[in-house]
């Protein structure tokens, strides 16, 4: 009995030491922070042109005027702890408030004065965000996911203006910017993030009885609202809707295990390439589509994406 | 943020990352690693709460949601779940008070580029999931917004969902846009300079 008890123990020690070990090496192993500052030039792009076209109709969702009143919107979240400047800009300074709005993500994008740009970006995003609750979908809530996970971490210490000054003032000297715990930290929670993103997806799809008997896909590309490319030629092939439905959610479940297994996740990341440019194709969502892929391309190897960054960048094109 | 000391010592290998930090570091690192643990527990109670819920969810719910709300991380994540459902569409007649008429569709299909348009489909595409005591407020604030843009004395509403065409009836001739597809809810006249 005590033998056994021992046994156990013992197993319980080897188990609690290999747990904290493995902990430490996900999330404190430094990388490269290439990647990270890549995924800020994406993210900063994506968030230039999704504010760029809230200047087209500025005054219709943030004017005096707008589809939801202000009051409106306070009443809505009455419950709720959120914040926007956006209550606090009076209607002659909208346009003074989109500039400098424009103005800030347009630094963060370049990785200039990352640290504060990065912090003043998040506050944007949340507060534009929280004035237009009736225009809101999974684009805003992906970009405010990787915004702050950005703002948490290292954003502009590769692939930014901060660092080519940083290596200005050491005379031009340009050494390899140095592996960092930070940058690592930062790619992780964006894994992890992702990884509950398509769980959540996958797993709310199980509560419909469309995704079960294979008609949802039908109902998605059949849906005239979303449709970009006309898709009911697929009412002739109906097991291929089947199909695709089943694919969907399988892609989405299975998404967070089989993406840690290193051979699969090349399959993993192009199968959510494949899929995430066929939902900008056939169903017009471009943006939310380039948005996730943003996410994912956090699965990519540090190292060899700093390679090819150096490469392209170098003067003599990696010669 | 600097997790437990950001710049790499050199060589550094995942071996040694835990091997001999000093207790400043250890300490860092335990915060850190407790706030991971308790960010992600309110993320996934987040999504949780959407949907049949336990009370375990709830409870975390309640502890996170401030925290959630704050940072724009109260999501569901349940795109086109628990399945797609049909879209909801408005229709506007904005009577001027020289007596012409405006009339259009919410979504126009013609905006340009494509993001603008999923904006505005997404104005009458919420009122699907929006809670019953906000809807009339929802509905008066539309069309007071209508009123300023065409300069209207009143605006009259009309609410429709469009049905996605079953495959069968595609199969035999139906059109997406069929009006046997479409069902229709008056939602009436709203003046213009009402409060």
């Amino acid at each position: 009995m005590r033998r056994a008890l021992g046994q156990v123990s013992r197993y319980l020690a080897n188990l609690a030491r290999a747990s904290a070990r493995g902990w430490n090496s996900f999330w404190y192993t430094p990388v490269d922070p290439s990647l990270l500052g890549l995924i800020r030039i994406l993210t900063g792009v994506m968030l230039l042109y999704n504010h760029a076209i809230w200047g087209m109709v500025l005054k219709d969702f943030f004017g005096p005027d707008s589809w939801l009143s202000q009051d409106l919107v306070a009443q809505l979240f009455r419950s709720q702890y959120v914040y926007s400047f956006w209550q606090l800009v009076p209607a002659r300074w909208v346009w003074l408030a989109y500039a400098l709005s424009m103005t800030i993500l347009f630094w963060f994008t370049i990785g200039l004065w990352t640290r504060i740009s990065s912090i003043l970006s998040l506050a944007i995003v949340i507060s534009f965000a929280h004035r237009v609750p009736e225009a809101l979908f999974g684009l805003d809530k992906v970009i405010g996911m990787l915004t702050l996970y950005l703002a948490i971490g290292p954003s502009g210490r590769a692939v930014s203006v901060d660092s080519w000054l940083a290596s200005r003032r050491r005379a031009g000297d340009r050494q390899p910017t140095p592996p960092s715990v930070a940058a690592n930290f930062t790619l992780r929670l964006i894994n992890i993030h992702m990884c509950i993103i398509y769980l959540v997806a996958g797993l709310s799809k199980l509560q419909g009885t469309a995704w079960w008997n294979g008609q949802a896909m039908w109902m998605v590309l059949g849906n005239l609202e979303y449709q970009s490319i006309d898709m009911t030629w697929l009412a002739w092939h109906p097991w291929l809707i089947e199909l695709l439905s089943h694919f969907t959610l399988f892609w989405e479940l299975s998404f967070c295990v089989l993406i840690w297994v290193p051979i699969l996740r090349p399959l993993v990341l192009f199968e959510s390439l494949v899929l995430h440019l066929a939902i900008g194709a056939c169903m017009g969502l471009w943006t939310f589509s380039l948005v996730m892929l943003i996410g994912c391309a956090s699965f990519l190897p540090p190292d060899g994406v700093a390679r090819l960054i150096t490469r392209l960048t170098s003067p003599r094109g990696g010669a | 943020m600097n997790p437990a000391g950001s710049e790499a010592p050199p060589q550094h290998s995942p071996q040694s990352a835990g091997a001999g930090p000093n207790l400043r570091v250890r300490l860092l690192r335990w915060c850190i690693n407790l706030w991971v643990v308790l960010h992600f527990s309110a993320i996934l109670a987040a999504a949780g709460i959407i949907g049949p819920t336990p009370g375990y969810v709830v409870a975390a719910w309640d502890l996170f949601h401030p925290y959630l709300d704050a940072l724009f991380l109260n999501h569901g994540y349940a795109f086109f779940a628990p399945e797609p459902s049909p879209s909801m569409l408005m229709d506007f007649a904005a009577t001027r008070p020289d007596g012409s008429l405006v009339q259009g569709r919410i979504p126009d299909p013609r905006v340009r580029p494509g993001l603008l348009y999923q904006r505005t489909l997404l104005l009458t595409e919420h009122i699907g999931v929006l809670p019953d005591e906000f809807r009339e407020d929802w509905y008066r604030s539309y069309a007071r917004h209508l009123c300023r843009k065409y300069g209207a004395s009143k605006v009259h509403l009309t609410l429709l969902t469009h049905f996605p065409m079953p495959m069968e009836m595609v199969r035999n001739g139906g059109k997406l846009d069929s009006p046997r597809s479409y069902r229709k809810l008056d939602l009436g006249e709203y003046a213009c300079d009402e409060p």
